[in-house]
């Protein structure tokens, strides 16, 4: 299972991450009401988890996009809410990336501010474990020598600078475009949101 | 918000998951609670799916930025905007202190040293079944990467021994490996594949980072860090094989077309694996084939069968670069991935559901 993981993370991370603030947004602005989009969006991964390939995907954002979209109806039909916003009836098997989607081919200038906003929210300590790790090809134990931290501080640099890029990077998505649909205040704070979220879940 | 203990929220349990799978040193303990975690709670799993995706998503911006850093040192030859079409021949070699080529073998080594443990991707398979001569002592290149920037805004790292020849047209952009090994940062380019010939060996990419090293006068190895590429020998185009980040292969057709059939098919040797040896190199691709159909090619050319034991299995897809004389190799492959196991029966290999 966790080999499978390494080739679709790293499909998702060049393919899904760059485009997960722009879906937030579009998913916030139109089933922001009534749905959670942290909620969606979790889903959404798991269901991509779930692929046993991702080779048929030709259009990564797209599929993307559809997904997120099949989950935010789902999660309404769910709960029994009618949604207005409902417009097909795009079932998880009809799933597929013909649709040549909002923003598919990214600017490389784009890009690039996207990489720097990244690396912005990395913390020096972390930035520098991956340098030596993934850059120098140092062990965990040569990374934690040459850093003068255990190898345990190593990881806990790692998964705390994770920590923090993954929520900037929620929050920040949540802010741009919200003005528009925040008709609840806790939408801006998708990042925190989500934790609470995960407390309350009884499973 | 980073607290510690457990009452983490799923992503930060999350991050901690997925820095564990990619950093740490999993016990088989350790795995059996991130599986017991990634059990109790479908969040969870979308958690450590999108954890695990920004993790590399960080690594690879920060390996974006060292490339960018080599950008800005003089390390380019002055003419990098109008001279394609020509063989590039190395200028003066700036000296490159950073050591990318090591980092991204022991990425390899990581993701092979995975496999052995559960491997059911095929990307690790690939990586595992072939043999990585890039690895060897053969690296006293690593200190004189010579960066060239391509019109289309691909960019090249060329070894100290690396000759490259450069053809951008309308349609496609060639690129001819005359010797050594260069990586390739691949400007995106839906409409313009991006083709490395190294002898007989293609790689197409659109938008991707992989090397490819020239092996002998028809050989060639392709190592893709990032996106996925396209290889095939000579006009084998139809039967390429898809490779992914952090798969290698290597292939060396030979002077002669490849020689798919030339097995002997009167050794029927019960222990077929320990025919790896043969010096034939002939391969079989598979890019996205039902097993069942695998198994016709390899019985095709082999006295040992492969019998697919469950249609559910022979409907599985796998993808992959296989010694075409090594069934038993690939029926191993094809049960890690179809969920199955191998069974010998008579001299045939029988792949059965679990």
């Amino acid at each position: 299972m966790d080999d499978e993981y390494d080739i679709i993370a790293g499909w998702i991370a060049r393919e899904i991450v760059p485009h997960e603030a722009a879906i937030r947004r579009w998913l916030t602005r139109r089933w922001g009401h009534v749905v959670d989009a942290e909620d969606v969006i979790q889903e959404a991964y798991c269901r991509i988890a779930g692929l046993a390939s991702v080779d048929h995907i030709a259009s990564p954002a797209g599929y993307f996009h559809q997904t997120v979209h099949a989950v935010a109806n789902d999660l309404t039909r769910r709960a029994g809410i009618i949604n207005f916003t409902s417009m097909t009836q795009i079932e998880w098997s009809n799933v597929m990336d013909d649709e040549p989607s909002i923003d598919q081919a990214m600017e490389a200038s784009q890009e690039l501010a996207r990489v720097r906003e990244l690396l912005a929210a990395l913390p020096d300590t972390c930035r520098s474990v991956i340098e030596l790790r993934r850059v120098e090809g140092l062990s965990r134990k040569e990374t934690a020598e040459r850093l003068g931290v255990s190898e345990n501080d190593v990881k806990n640099h790692l998964v705390r600078g994770l920590q923090k890029v993954m929520k900037t990077m929620a929050e920040q998505d949540a802010h741009p475009a919200s003005g528009a649909a925040g008709s609840k205040s806790q939408r801006a704070d998708a990042g925190k949101k989500a934790e609470q979220i995960g407390k309350q879940r009884p499973h | 918000m980073a607290s510690s203990g457990p009452t983490d929220s799923i992503d930060d349990q999350a991050a901690a998951w997925a820095v564990e799978a990619a950093h740490g040193d999993m016990t088989p303990e350790g795995r059996a609670d991130l599986q017991e975690w990634l059990a109790a709670d479908r969040r969870h799993r979308g958690a450590y799916m999108r954890a695990r995706a920004w993790l590399i998503a960080a690594e690879e911006a920060v390996l974006a930025t060292q490339g960018e850093d080599q950008h800005a040192q003089p390390a380019r030859p002055a003419s990098d905007n109008d001279n394609d079409g020509d063989v590039r021949e190395r200028a003066a070699a700036e000296p490159q202190d950073r050591p990318l080529r090591r980092a991204t073998s022991q990425w390899l080594k990581r993701t092979a040293a995975g496999g052995a443990a559960i491997a059911a991707s095929l990307a690790v398979l690939m990586a595992a079944g072939i043999p990585l001569p890039l690895f060897g002592p053969a690296a006293p290149t690593e200190d004189a990467i010579q960066i060239v920037q391509l019109r289309d805004g691909s960019v090249a790292r060329l070894s100290p021994d690396a000759r490259i020849q450069v053809v951008l047209s309308d349609g496609i952009r060639n690129i001819t490996l005359l010797s050594g090994k260069a990586t390739f940062d691949v400007a995106k380019d839906k409409t313009r594949p991006f083709v490395v010939r190294s002898g007989d060996v293609y790689a197409q990419a659109t938008g991707t980072v992989y090397s490819v090293s020239r092996i002998g006068r028809t050989g060639g190895t392709v190592k893709v860090l990032e996106g996925s590429v396209l290889v095939w020998p000579r006009d084998e185009r139809d039967q390429a094989v898809r490779l992914q980040a952090g798969g290698t292969v290597t292939l060396d057709p030979g002077p002669t077309p490849i020689p798919t059939a030339s097995q002997n098919p009167a050794s029927p040797a019960a222990q077929p694996t320990r025919r790896l040896s043969t010096p034939d190199m002939a391969q079989i691709s598979l890019d996205n084939v039902p097993i069942a159909q695998a198994a016709m090619r390899f019985n095709r050319v082999n006295s040992t069968k492969i019998i697919i034991g469950d249609a559910a299995i022979g409907d599985v897809r796998v993808i992959g670069h296989y010694k075409a004389n090594d069934p038993e190799h690939f029926a191993q492959a094809a049960a890690i991935v179809s969920g199955g196991y191998v069974e010998h029966d008579n001299g045939n290999i029988v792949i059965k559901m679990k």
